[in-house]
């Protein structure tokens, strides 16, 4: 049955959607591997049901993390420090441990305080630390959906936002919009899942700047900081995140809709 | 529920934060007018401009000794933002550690120059610092760090000329005596 709701989230670490959602309780789960060490990832999933578009830590699976040097750290939006760190037990360790599943799930590292619970919007991305090799994070719940063809990403007064690629899709730069973005002061940078510094940074010409440098819309879109690249052809998969370093302070993103509207 | 105290005595888990690097940037280049004030954005013109930006360590509030290995970074381009930029290489900076930084700015043709106020910042947690010495942005203070104007560079002809004067007074004094 479908519901129609004006969702706006607002989360306890970063990330913040504004959309018309139109929930058509589409679920499923998707597993993806950390190609590195410092994998940035968000999920691709709100959780079922969720009204205000969010979804939370424990809607999350990991296989193959070592909670003695296996971690996630979600970071502060003003200083882009970790703020809030969390590691997984599976059913192996908590077994191994205390005979039974009951810690299986996210803690923090002294493994006293259960995060399960820790509820972030959508498009809400962090940054591994897995020493361990092949780890898999399996994201389950519902698409999030719009009445409209794009969700939108409110990053105001966000610094250092991680910005994930929340839908099940994979998709390129050019394929998201952007409005209050300098280019001069604002970009987004990914991170090498080998050594967690930038590899490629790119910031974004809107229509109202680009025909304020050459009369028309023909440089919208996403370039390197010389503007002499266009990178909308930059992959940015499921799954994945970037880091935001935006130093003005009303920068929005908008996503395209997974599911088209019928 | 049980603290693992087994998992707590185990190794540290390091933590993410690490150095990176710093994409600077100059603003908004105007054409320098000859009594120095500023025409309009310079637009897409290789070669005419050039920066270079030099980073201290932070001593007690003001800048202290230069970041070994980094002199600076030159770039001679423009884009069409009529901006010079670039990203430093070759020295890491610190995570959370504060630093200072200063660009110069001169036309190739010699005529023309600025250099901006030293400027404090903190580099990012995480990925790289972005700072802008027109708007301050990236900078501890969102002061404007680049002058007003451009400062006009003496000719090499009138120093020699104004050289020439100099002595020439001097000799007139010499044989009055």
């Amino acid at each position: 049955m479908k519901k129609m709701m004006t969702a706006f989230a607002v989360c306890m670490i970063a990330g913040l959607v504004s959309a018309q959602v139109e929930s058509l309780n589409i679920v499923g789960y998707q597993t993806l591997t950390a190609p590195g060490q410092f994998y940035s990832s968000g999920s691709t999933f709100i959780s079922v049901g969720s009204a205000t578009g969010e979804w939370q830590l424990g809607d999350v699976a990991a296989t193959g993390m070592d909670p003695t040097q296996d971690n996630i750290q979600f970071l502060s939006t003003a200083t882009a420090f970790p703020e809030v760190t969390a590691t997984y037990i599976d059913s192996v360790m908590s077994i191994a441990l205390v005979g039974d599943e009951s810690l299986v799930g996210w803690w923090n590292l002294d493994i006293d305080t259960p995060l399960d619970d820790l509820t972030f919007g959508a498009g809400t991305g962090f940054l591994c630390n897995f020493a361990s090799s092949g780890v898999a994070l399996t994201y389950a719940g519902e698409v999030l959906t719009s009445e409209t063809s794009t969700l939108s990403l409110d990053l105001s007064g966000m610094q250092f936002p991680m910005i994930a690629n929340f839908t099940p899709v994979d998709l390129t730069l050019g394929d998201l919009t952007v409005s209050g973005m300098d280019p001069t002061q604002d970009n987004i940078q990914f991170l090498d899942p080998a050594t967690a510094l930038p590899t490629v940074t790119a910031t974004y010409i809107d229509s109202a700047m680009s025909i304020a440098l050459v009369g028309d819309e023909s440089l919208v879109g996403w370039w390197n900081l010389d503007i002499d690249t266009s990178l909308n052809d930059t992959a940015l998969p499921a799954g994945s995140a970037v880091l935001g370093n935006f130093a003005s302070s009303g920068v929005v993103i908008s996503f395209p809709d997974p599911v088209p509207a019928t | 529920m049980k603290k693992m105290t087994m998992i707590v005595a185990a190794v540290l888990i390091a933590g993410i934060s690490q150095a990176a690097y710093v994409n600077w940037n100059s603003g908004a280049i105007k054409v320098p007018n000859p009594d120095g004030t500023f025409g309009a954005n310079v637009g897409s013109t290789s070669g005419i401009y050039n920066a270079l930006v030099t980073f201290w360590a932070d001593d007690g509030g003001s800048p202290g000794d230069l970041v070994v290995g980094v002199t600076g970074t030159s770039d001679s381009s423009t884009s069409a933002l009529s901006v010079l930029n670039g990203t430093t290489a070759g020295t890491v900076f610190t995570a959370g550690v504060t630093y200072w930084a200063q660009i110069a700015i001169w036309t190739t043709d010699g005529n023309y120059e600025m250099t901006s106020a030293a400027a404090a910042f903190v580099e990012a947690g995480t990925g790289n610092s972005t700072l802008n010495f027109l708007t301050g942005a990236g900078f501890v203070s969102a002061t404007n760090k680049l002058p007003t104007e451009w400062t006009v560079v003496p000719e090499p002809t009138s120093m020699a000329l104004l050289g020439l004067g100099v002595a020439a007074l001097g000799l007139r004094r010499k044989f009055r005596k």
